[in-house]
């Protein structure tokens, strides 16, 4: 909320200034976002006061007048018509600067020289009166600056949800009271809502739930005068243009008391008020001339025959206060904030009421407010007389009672802080105070902040926010409790070290984002979908991580890569949340350069298994299998499933060039996604001994017809081996025709009992080829 | 006797003459091998006088060891002296060799996170689809309150939505376990805004929160603190300001001495000489309640950061948007 400083201060005195205010306020929680100088932009302005006026010899509409500032007497030619003789006037002398860069300087108008200029508000950049110069009064003294009356600050403070009784001049001028351990003036009011009649209109509420409290006042015979300065000023400072007396009492009293009331004509209104629910479509026109179409849930305030307003949010044009309005009604009522708020939100208006009635009103405001509005009235305008307030109530509770102990604010705070300490800063937040036995307190909170201020904690939070948080020693606490090591977090980390070294850029992409980028790809599973996405890029929680990456990929393509390799480990939905990790390899991994040749052929899924391989090793895993099997976003024969002890965790395969939107793409893409859990395993390894005698090496070369999987033959080698063949691995394929192709096998054996000698070795060999060519029909070559 | 000093001499002289490996080992085969000259002379040792015999053995075992360890030699010098060793160009290309990166706010999370580790915080990551319970009810957001709004979350078509903060970590916890306890909590969070410079509708949070017997706000400071001050320098001044949270009371923020202008005032702090890093406040009575802890036994802190705020400070990154497209120009950077 924005505030006025000149008008916190018609009810505190400052007398620190205003930098040191807004600190001292931000260190209280109520935090200063900025603020503005209102005349900044003018200099050299005095009051002064008009001594003489004749008129202008050559001209019949202009005046030639002496001014005097106490010392010096000016001579001014003027053209406005309000002035008299005796004035007091804000003077613009030579050289003095108004809005907008303007420079006074003696000038001659119509043959006549002019030594300054007197002003209207509006050209004084200070209020949007131009009908003529701003005539003050005698308070203010001929010769002294005129900002240093009409200079003020206006700052804007972001007030926290739990302090609606912030939302008001008085209430900040309270504030600032505790700060400054100074009492705010009490606010000036009607002692008594002095009823002179019953009033001919009369209040029903429909429904309990939407209204707590409604009291109606009945003023007779009112007259709307012009809206004095003090009412004026304060308002246009603010940047509220002035409209008639009324209307401005009201908007004044709400930024006053911060409780929003209502005007009507009463003379407008048919028959009764109704507090009710609104129905469905029906429409009713606001005073900012907006027709509003309203749903069963919006709550109105009508009268017999039609809508007269938005409850708690706007009025209606058809019952506005205007010039000519005799007899007036005011509303002062609590309505429901969370109502008020789904409305507001609605319908889009976000008016100053609205504000104020969603963050919620005290019992207290609506009596209060309408005091003051009777003082406002009664001061500066006549009416014939008031009715009794039309009130219709809930039951109001009584004050809260709090009990308070020392104990507990230290325990809190983790202070010692000395009980007058205490019971001062509650005396100055305006909590009533009883000593109980015991260093505790009964604390009676005051009306206008029984919203925030409920429990024990809440005085100890008022305690320890006036105090200081930073005077408060600080304290490395010891922690207790059970050692819970999360292994696998660093497990993650450890994942993501090896693919940075490995090459892999580690990347973060939006994990919420368009279903068709997936199903681009082939994806057709379920997606987990957005019910209100902002746009149609963010729909669905993602089911899959690579798309993305290959998004990544085609953005960084402008740099024309020989190679790039991207990771990232995130959440994805399919049938369950869960973690996985997702790779992507591009390019030449062997870029090209005097000691390498162009390897691009080797650029095919091999590659990428070949880093999957070495991953499982580093991370400790032993029993993954490669099963080869077409996916949809993988070329034929190029893709295939990862499992880890028989069970399937991920895939990998060859993109298919085609789905990858983009026409610089250049080498295979190769993808993997996998799941992380599963790799996972809190387990320290024990030592396992290892046989200390030789290796020995056979190299065998079989011939099988085409089509047979290299995995089954290693897995019938192993099989038929013995517990000394240690590792098998392919060395080399030689295709001898369309039908059959020769495989060669290296073989290590060693034993744990002793060195083997090559007797030993041709009989487990020979028990390997003869049993592939049992099974698999392979004969030596 | 004789034989054995006549075959030493002459082998000697014989390998001193010998530079190439074929013919070392012929010889060594003559000398040494199984059929040699050595093994000639030991089964020699039955036809030598009994007396003798003892001699005779020692001698020839003396002979095979210092011959074994000659050609050994030789074998080494012959090694040495036949290879020859290629020549390097250091100033030319090395063989292609290539290092990835660790994205900057993963690298600001591990920094963090071990921060509060080495405190003795554990670390829990919860879901990133939550339900409105542990995202909003349990932390004291009730039904109606403005944060709920639907045009501030993401709502899943099972009703369940994308966690807006890392807080709902807490509550799980709460509810789970027994105090006392201390975790950190990192993770993606989710908001329906727009993406620009300071906004994104993923961004990364960390949520810590301790609960024992006597903890205060005393105890909030020296962690946060000391939290601040290995992450922004031993020197940093700090504020806890008053603010609200639903879910803490009191609740504060807190701010540190801008780290542009050294709290001189400039655009970053707005001319206030501060800036804020987190929220925190000591954990509501309401919300230990709700997950059936004593509030009057135990008391508790929590606080919550922004990962991306905290990078952009520290490394003068300007736009949030340059962590999620991922230019590696901006990638390889912060290694
Ligand atoms: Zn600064």
């Amino acid at each position: 909320m924005k505030y006025s400083l000149n008008w916190i201060k018609r009810y505190i005195d400052i007398d620190i200034d205003c930098t040191t205010l807004f600190e001292k306020l931000s260190m209280c929680g109520d935090e200063v976002e900025g603020y503005e100088e209102k005349l900044s932009e003018i200099s050299n302005i005095v009051i002064a006061k008009i001594v003489k006026i004749e008129k202008h010899p050559s001209a019949d509409k202009l005046h030639y007048c002496d001014v005097t500032d106490g010392k010096i007497n000016y001579k001014i030619v003027c053209g406005a018509q309000n002035i008299e003789k005796g004035n007091i006037i804000p003077l613009a002398k030579i050289g003095a600067t108004l809005p907008k860069g303007i420079k006074i300087k003696k000038s001659k108008i119509r043959g006549i020289e002019s030594e300054g200029m007197l002003c209207s508000q509006k050209e004084l950049g200070f209020g949007s009166d131009h009908s003529g110069i701003f005539i003050l009064n005698d308070q203010y003294k001929i010769g002294t600056d005129f900002k240093k009356y009409f200079d003020d600050i206006i700052f804007e403070i972001e007030v926290t949800p739990n302090r609606p009784d912030l939302l008001s001049h008085y209430g900040l001028s309270r504030e600032i009271g505790v700060i400054l351990f100074k009492d705010a003036k009490p606010l000036e009011i009607e002692e008594e809502i002095a009823g002179k009649f019953e009033s001919p209109i009369k209040v029903e509420i429909r429904d309990n739930s939407i209204c707590s409290f409604y009291s109606l006042l009945f003023v007779k015979n009112i007259e709307n005068n012009k809206t004095p300065d003090y009412i004026k000023q304060p308002l246009e400072s603010l940047g509220l243009s002035s409209k008639n007396l009324l209307v401005d009492i009201s908007n004044y009293n709400l930024l006053e008391t911060g409780h929003p009331t209502h005007f009507f004509d009463a003379d407008k209104i048919e028959g009764n008020i109704i507090v009710r629910f609104a129905k469905k479509g029906e429409k009713c026109i606001t005073i900012d001339e907006r027709e509003r179409e309203l749903i069963k849930s919006d709550l109105v305030i009508a009268d017999e025959k039609k809508i007269v307003a938005i409850a708690g949010i706007m009025g209606c044009k058809n019952s506005e206060v205007d010039e000519n309005t005799k007899n007036m009604a005011i509303e002062s009522a609590i309505f429901n904030p969370v109502m008020i708020r789904r409305t507001k939100r609605r319908l889009e208006i976000n008016s100053d009421a609205a504000y104020r009635f969603e963050r919620g009103i005290d019992t207290g405001s609506p009596n209060i407010s309408l005091k003051r509005i009777l003082y406002l009235l009664k001061k500066y305008t006549s009416y014939e007389g008031i009715s009794f307030p039309v009130t219709v109530s809930e039951k109001i509770p009584a004050k809260t009672e709090i009990v308070l102990k020392k104990e507990n604010v230290d325990k809190v705070l983790g202070t010692n802080i000395k009980l007058d300490v205490i019971t001062k800063i509650l005396r100055f937040l305006g909590f009533r105070i009883e000593k109980l036995l015991n260093n505790s307190f009964k604390v009676i909170v005051p009306r206008y902040r029984e919203l925030d201020v409920k429990r024990e904690i809440d005085l100890i939070e008022e305690v320890g926010r006036i105090y200081s948080y930073d005077n408060i020693e600080e304290k490395r606490p010891y922690i207790n409790g059970k050692i819970r090591r999360n292994k696998f977090y660093d497990f993650k980390n450890l994942i993501r070290n090896f693919w940075a070294a490995r090459s892999a850029y580690n990347v973060m992409t939006l994990t919420v984002s368009e279903e068709e980028l997936y199903r681009n790809y082939g994806y057709d599973g379920q997606f987990m979908k957005i019910k209100n996405p902002l746009n149609i890029n963010q729909n669905v929680f993602a089911p899959l991580i690579f798309p993305r990456l290959v998004r990544v990929l085609i953005r960084n393509l402008k740099y024309k890569p020989e190679r790039l390799n991207l990771f990232e480990i995130g959440r994805v939905f399919d049938e369950r949340e869960q973690e996985k990790l997702s790779l992507l390899m591009y390019g030449n991994q062997f870029q090209a350069n005097w000691l390498t040749t162009d390897n691009n052929n080797t650029i095919n899924v091999q590659l990428l298994k070949g880093e999957l391989v070495a991953f499982f090793d580093y991370i400790g895993i032993e029993n993954v299998k490669f099963v080869n099997c077409d996916l949809p976003y993988f070329l034929s024969g190029n893709s295939g499933k990862i499992l880890i002890d028989n069970e399937e965790i991920g895939y990998l395969g060859r993109l298919v060039p085609e789905k990858v939107p983009s026409n610089r793409v250049e080498y295979p893409i190769l993808i993997a996604e996998l799941s992380i859990k599963p790799l996972f395993k809190d387990e320290l390894k024990a030592f396992r001994p290892f046989s200390p005698y030789p290796v020995v090496e056979r190299d065998i070369s079989i011939v099988f017809k085409k089509g047979i999987e290299t995995g089954k033959i290693i897995e019938n080698i192993k099989q038929s081996g013995t517990i000394n063949l240690k590792n098998v691995f392919l060395l080399n394929v030689y295709n001898l025709s369309d039908e059959e192709e020769s495989l060669t096998f290296h073989l290590k054996f060693q034993s744990f009992k002793k060195t083997l000698n090559d007797k030993n070795v041709d009989f487990f060999v020979d028990k390997i080829i003869k049993t592939i060519g049992e099974k698999l029909n392979g004969r030596l070559r | 006797m004789e034989e054995i000093e006549k075959l030493k001499k002459e082998t000697i002289k014989k390998l001193s003459k010998i530079n190439d490996l074929r013919k070392y080992e012929n010889l060594r085969a003559l000398i040494l091998g199984r059929k040699g000259k050595v093994a000639e002379l030991f089964s020699k040792i039955r036809v030598v006088a009994k007396e003798k015999r003892g001699e005779f053995g020692a001698a020839l075992n003396e002979l095979k060891n210092e011959l074994t360890t000659k050609f050994e030699k030789k074998y080494n010098d012959i090694k040495k002296a036949n290879i020859k060793f290629d020549k390097y160009d250091l100033t030319r290309d090395s063989f292609p060799s290539f290092i990835g990166a660790i994205h900057p706010l993963n690298k600001t999370y591990i920094e963090i996170v071990n921060i509060f580790r080495n405190l003795g915080f554990t670390v829990v990551e919860g879901p990133e689809i939550e339900d409105e319970f542990h995202n909003f009810e349990g932390l004291n957001f009730p039904k109606d309150h403005p944060a709920r709004d639907a045009q501030d979350s993401f709502f899943l078509e099972d009703g369940n939505l994308l966690r807006t903060h890392t807080t709902p970590v807490q509550i799980r916890i709460l509810k789970k376990w027994t105090p006392p306890f201390a975790v950190i909590s990192p993770g993606k969070c989710y908001r329906r805004d727009t993406i620009d410079a300071s906004h994104s509708s993923m961004f990364n949070q960390i949520d810590g929160f301790l609960v024992d017997e006597n903890v205060s706000v005393a105890d909030l400071k020296g962690t946060l603190n000391n939290f601040i001050r290995e992450i922004f320098g031993s020197n940093t001044k700090s504020r806890f300001r008053p603010h609200f949270f639903p879910f803490t009371e009191p609740s504060m923020e807190v701010d540190i001495e801008c780290i542009f202008c050294q709290g001189k005032g400039c655009n970053v702090c707005k001319h206030t000489g501060w800036i804020e890093i987190l929220g925190s406040g000591m954990i509501d009575p309401e919300v230990f309640k709700k997950c059936r802890i004593d509030p009057k036994r135990y008391t508790g802190f929590a606080f919550g950061m922004g990962i991306e705020r905290i990078t952009m400070l520290r490394q003068s990154i300007d736009d949030m948007r340059y962590f999620f497209e991922n230019d590696v120009k901006f990638l390889r950077q912060f290694r």
